[in-house]
């Protein structure tokens, strides 16, 4: 299957928080890896939108 | 997880991985992740994961996206941040990251405060074990084996069977049917259609009370959430430091490494100390196990007893759990 099929939208633990103070955001940990992940869900949506490609959300999340 | 709409995005906050197969429009394709008792990747492989990007695909050319009741419409945003006590177990820390089972404790904590909080409800997303059914890990919708006496074996699920649709949620994956689990009463009925020999058979399952409870919950990050927990780290010990104290590998054998709960000390518990009995257990155990029995099994202010091996000797101390969890 080719990898630009689907998008591929992570959602780490990391993305952006609107309700935290600008300062407390954590910053977006980003994935080695052949995959063009997107970090935000909203600029995945206007992709999938564009495109007219289903994503592919993933939550990972390290402890 | 911060700044996610959890009312779109609904899972099981305990685990590490989880994915949605979704169009520009919010809507859900089918699910994958999920897991059980046994190991986080349970049902995590390639070749399922593969299956599961083909049918996706084949679904969005259709845009047959699930449209059952149980799907969330996410419409209204709700955000981790909005969890009340979400606020302050981010102030404790450096780094702000809100992870997967944070807003899980955060919802326990908030129910706690409510005096809501019920041990059951760290049981969440239930899986087919819990119907007594073991899923093929490749083919996700596939029976595998069938548990005798399970709610699913008296409904007459059979292994080969397809489970097709849930109460009317179509299942692709384990996470579909965890979704569709997860809003099964704590008692009542499952809907199940299942393909058998090219024909589509419905079933029913009664399901009794209790029956979103599974045998090992010790990996859940939630757990110290539902009770009192022995304030102590520790490891197992090796074979042959079970040989040189007569620990079979059947009996629980576990080295005090850490102590971080006041409770822990003053029952006299040391780091070194051997752990052989626990409020009365005694078989082979993993250190969140072991905290896993009195969360579930005791409430705070209880004594238990502990035995421990110590310089060649065992010793009986009692540990008296804390009144009340931490703030």
């Amino acid at each position: 299957m080719s990898r630009t099929v689907l998008l591929a939208t992570a959602m780490l633990a990391t993305t952006a928080a609107p309700s935290l103070a600008q300062t407390e955001k954590p910053a977006a940990q980003k994935l080695d890896g052949l995959i063009s992940w997107v970090y935000d869900y909203e600029q995945g949506r206007r992709l999938a939108k564009r495109t007219g490609k289903p994503m592919f959300v993933v939550f990972r999340c390290e402890r | 997880m911060n700044g996610i709409n959890l009312n779109l995005f609904q899972f099981e906050f305990d685990l590490t991985w989880m994915s949605f197969f979704m169009d520009a429009k919010n809507r859900i394709y089918t699910r994958y992740g999920g897991r059980d008792d046994s190991s986080p990747e349970s049902h995590l492989n390639r070749d399922s994961l593969l299956a599961t990007m083909r049918s996706a695909l084949a679904l969005h050319k259709l845009q047959d996206v699930l449209t059952s009741r149980l799907e969330p419409t996410g419409r209204t945003v709700r955000t981790p941040e909005q969890i009340p006590t979400m606020r302050a177990m981010l102030a404790k820390r450096k780094n702000k990251c809100i992870h997967c089972h944070d807003v899980k404790v955060a919802r326990l904590k908030h129910l706690r405060n409510q005096d809501k909080l019920k041990r059951h409800m760290v049981f969440t997303y239930p899986t087919s074990a819990n119907l007594g059914i073991t899923l093929d890990p490749g083919e996700q919708s596939l029976v595998r084996t069938v548990q005798s006496r399970s709610p699913a074996a008296r409904a007459g699920v059979r292994v080969g069977d397809r489970i097709v649709k849930a109460e009317d949620h179509r299942v692709l994956t384990l996470g579909d049917l965890s979704r569709v689990l997860e809003e099964t009463p704590a008692a009542g009925r499952l809907a199940l259609q299942v393909q058998r020999n090219g024909q589509v058979i419905p079933v029913r399952l009664e399901l009794a009370n209790g029956w979103r409870q599974s045998k090992d919950p010790s990996w859940r990050e939630s757990l110290h959430m539902v009770g009192p927990n022995c304030g102590l780290w520790g490891r197992k010990l090796n074979a042959n430091e079970r040989r040189r104290l007569k620990l079979t590998s059947d009996k629980l054998a576990l080295k005090v490494t850490f102590i971080w709960g006041p409770h822990t000390r003053k029952a006299g518990i040391r780091v070194g100390d051997v752990i052989v009995s626990l409020d009365g257990q005694t078989r082979d155990m993993t250190i969140k196990q072991l905290h896993a029995h009195p969360t579930l099994n005791r409430n705070w202010g209880d004594t238990i007893p502990v035995v421990l091996r110590r310089a060649g000797r065992d010793v009986t101390v009692r540990m008296t759990f804390p009144k009340g969890p931490p703030d």
